[in-house]
């Protein structure tokens, strides 16, 4: 009867081991890393719905890239940016109707959007 | 002894990898099956937010347009997503959905107005680039006063809704505006024993006096009920701690606003003219169309006359009419002829209010039946009682069928049933431009044996590169208060830069906001509430 493991299970063994957790290394490191981007996606939704909310039910609020960005700041949402001011326009000239355009950047994956807010101005 | 046996067992430790292995690699794919779920639906999240972002654009869209376009809505259409609509508002966050379904489920069985239907709206919204790539549709409803706006959006198979509560603006006007009010103000009180009033004033609306406000008797609390806005209150030290909001606007600046206001809405309007001597009416009128009227010459003035011998228990018998009058020569706009809610009118020159442009009564009433903007680069002259047809009966006291406004507020119980009246369905608004406003009590016959005006009208004399505003009352030092009370009744309002005449020679005046609670300029509408599914 042999006693203790063959050179070549142990070989096998660690060999096994050893594939199993760098397969392991990477496919943890690239849920971290979706994990991360999902993050950023969630936080970046949550500066988009800012943006929305703040021209939607603040009509004659600033469009100013200075103060979007503050008001970013001061959310917690500091890796968001305007990278231009904040356009602003009145469908068919009625005043009533402002179409705010806006491009979000985010800072730390480099991903920016465009988007759209429609307010109404009370007369 | 487990160890010793392990150890002397073959191959084993294939065995014990290959369990770490299994356990490890279901541990790991079950953090990616659940970062993938998460992962998913974060993003049907972000899609789901895109899609309701729409719809609650669409909301303001849709407001904005509606509020700034006076337009006649008819509730004839129907939605045939409605029934998916409120099956699908239910079925969403339990108990809540279930309110919201009840709450809107009688929109299944309610004619709509679909917005998206409306060439003119549907042309601005093809040229939105929120709206690229998404099918959308705005519909309205009408609940009693309310409206409720739905708009739906659909991208890729998924559809949102939002939905939004809104209702038309309450405009509240001063019933009293102006620097140098032309009096003293006192507390209404009623006779020793009687419920007859004696002398003193009444505002259920807010004054505004852009000056010093001098209450001589009686509680200012018990006078302007409507609050005041004043630079100071000089009233008697034993009176209650009425609460007033001092300001320091100026009459100038007050009125400057409105002036830039009705000249925006001039031009804004198409202009329809009728120069005296005049060929032919026009042949169609809008709400957004303004008839000017041009005398003959500049020194002649244009008569203006509503329902004359007007029979409150008849009032199917009248037309929602006016009647213009210069140079002898008559002609008359029908509002319902034209199919119009009302009519903005524009005379250049003066105009007389009055019951016929022969012989002036300042005893005679003329029923306002209609709505009407009317100004005028003149004087205006108010020499008969301009009454709407819902507080007819309070001044007229019908005897002999005669058309006269001879019944004032004599009692408390007066003034109680004139308050409660509501006259949503008429309007006159009566302004001059660079002109002063005239109110006469004893002018024409001359023959007053009383002291009664009644106004239900929404006066304003504006002042324009520096002429008129000024609200005049050249014969109130002759007014009679033998019999019943000398008044003044506004259901309406008065705006001036001053007041000239001594207002104390009259026994009472009484200030009530006009019930119409929308300019019939423009819908001006509110938007009470936003909810997105």
């Amino acid at each position: 009867m042999r006693r203790g493991f063959s050179l070549v299970e142990t070989i096998i063994a660690l060999l096994v081991v050893g594939i199993f957790l760098i397969s392991s290394m990477f496919v943890i490191s690239h849920t971290k890393e979706i994990s991360n981007e999902n993050q950023h996606a969630v936080r970046f939704l949550a500066a988009k719905s800012a943006i929305i909310d703040f021209f939607m039910y603040s009509p004659s609020a600033t469009t100013t890239m200075e103060a979007i960005n503050d008001l970013l700041d001061r959310l917690g949402l500091s890796e968001f940016e305007l990278i231009e001011d904040v356009d602003m326009v009145h469908p068919g000239n009625d005043e009533n109707i402002s179409l705010y355009t806006a491009k979000l950047r985010d800072t730390l994956t480099g991903r920016s959007d465009l988007f759209y807010v429609v307010g109404y101005n009370e007369p | 002894m487990w160890l010793d046996t392990m150890n002397h067992k073959k191959g084993y430790v294939l065995t014990i990898t290959l369990f770490v292995m299994v356990f490890a690699s279901i541990i790991l794919t079950t953090m990616s099956l659940q970062l993938n779920r998460t992962i998913k639906r974060s993003r049907e999240y972000s899609m789901v937010r895109s899609v309701q972002n729409v719809c609650e654009n669409l909301i303001n869209f849709s407001t904005g347009y509606l509020s700034d376009r006076y337009s006649k809505l008819y509730f004839n259409d129907s939605w045939p997503e409605v029934e998916e609509f409120i099956n699908f508002i239910s079925s969403k966050g339990g108990k809540e959905g279930y309110y919201w379904g009840v709450s809107l489920n009688s929109l299944r069985d309610v004619s709509c107005y679909l917005l998206t239907n409306d060439t003119g709206f549907r042309n601005l919204l093809d040229t939105q680039p929120w709206l690229e790539s998404y099918g959308a549709t705005a519909v309205l409803y009408q609940i009693g006063n309310r409206y409720i706006l739905i708009t739906s959006a659909e991208k890729n198979g998924m559809t949102r809704y939002a939905v939004a509560t809104l209702a038309e603006i309450s405009e509240v006007i001063p019933v009293l505006a102006t620097a140098y009010p032309g009096k003293t103000f006192s507390e209404l009180k009623t006779t020793k024993g009687k419920d007859k009033i004696g002398k003193g004033d009444f505002f259920a609306g807010p004054v505004m006096i852009f000056g010093n406000t001098t209450v001589v008797s009686g509680d200012p609390a018990n006078i302007f009920a409507g609050d005041l806005y004043t630079h100071d209150l000089i009233a008697p030290p034993e009176t209650s701690d009425y609460s007033y909001t001092q300001i320091a606007t100026s009459a100038e600046s007050y009125l400057s606003q409105e002036v830039s206001e009705t000249i925006e809405k001039i031009s804004s309007l198409a202009s329809v003219t009728i120069d005296y001597p005049y060929d032919i009416l026009p042949t169609s009128l809008t709400e957004d169309t303004l008839l000017v009227v041009n005398p003959p010459s500049s020194d002649v003035p244009v008569y203006v006359t509503f329902a004359t011998n007007y029979d409150a228990k008849k009032p199917e018998n009248y037309e929602r009419k006016v009647t213009f009058t210069s140079g002898g020569k008559s002609f008359s706009i029908d509002l319902d002829d034209y199919g119009i809610d009302y009519l903005n009118v524009l005379i250049e020159g003066d105009a007389i209010f009055d019951y016929n442009s022969k012989a002036s009564d300042p005893h005679k009433a003329l029923a306002v039946i209609g709505k009407y903007d009317i100004v005028a680069t003149g004087n205006i002259y108010i020499n008969s009682n301009l009454i709407y047809r819902d507080y007819y009966e309070a001044f007229n006291n019908g005897n002999g069928n005669s058309s006269v406004a001879n019944q004032g507020i004599s009692s408390l119980s007066d003034l109680s049933d004139v308050l409660s009246k509501r006259a949503v369905n008429d309007l006159l608004s009566i302004t001059t431009l660079s002109g002063d406003v005239y109110i006469n009590y004893t002018q024409g016959n001359g023959s007053s044996s009383h002291g009664i005006k009644t106004i239900t009208a929404r006066l304003k004399a504006l002042p324009k590169d520096g002429k008129g505003g000024k609200i005049k009352f050249p014969d109130i030092d002759l007014v009679s208060s033998g019999g019943h009370n000398s008044q003044l009744f506004l259901v309406g309002g008065m705006e001036a830069l001053a007041v000239e005449g001594d207002l104390n020679n009259l026994d009472n005046l009484f200030g009530v906001p006009d019930q119409v609670t929308t300019s019939y300029l423009k819908k001006k509408l509110r938007l009470f509430g936003l909810r997105s599914w």
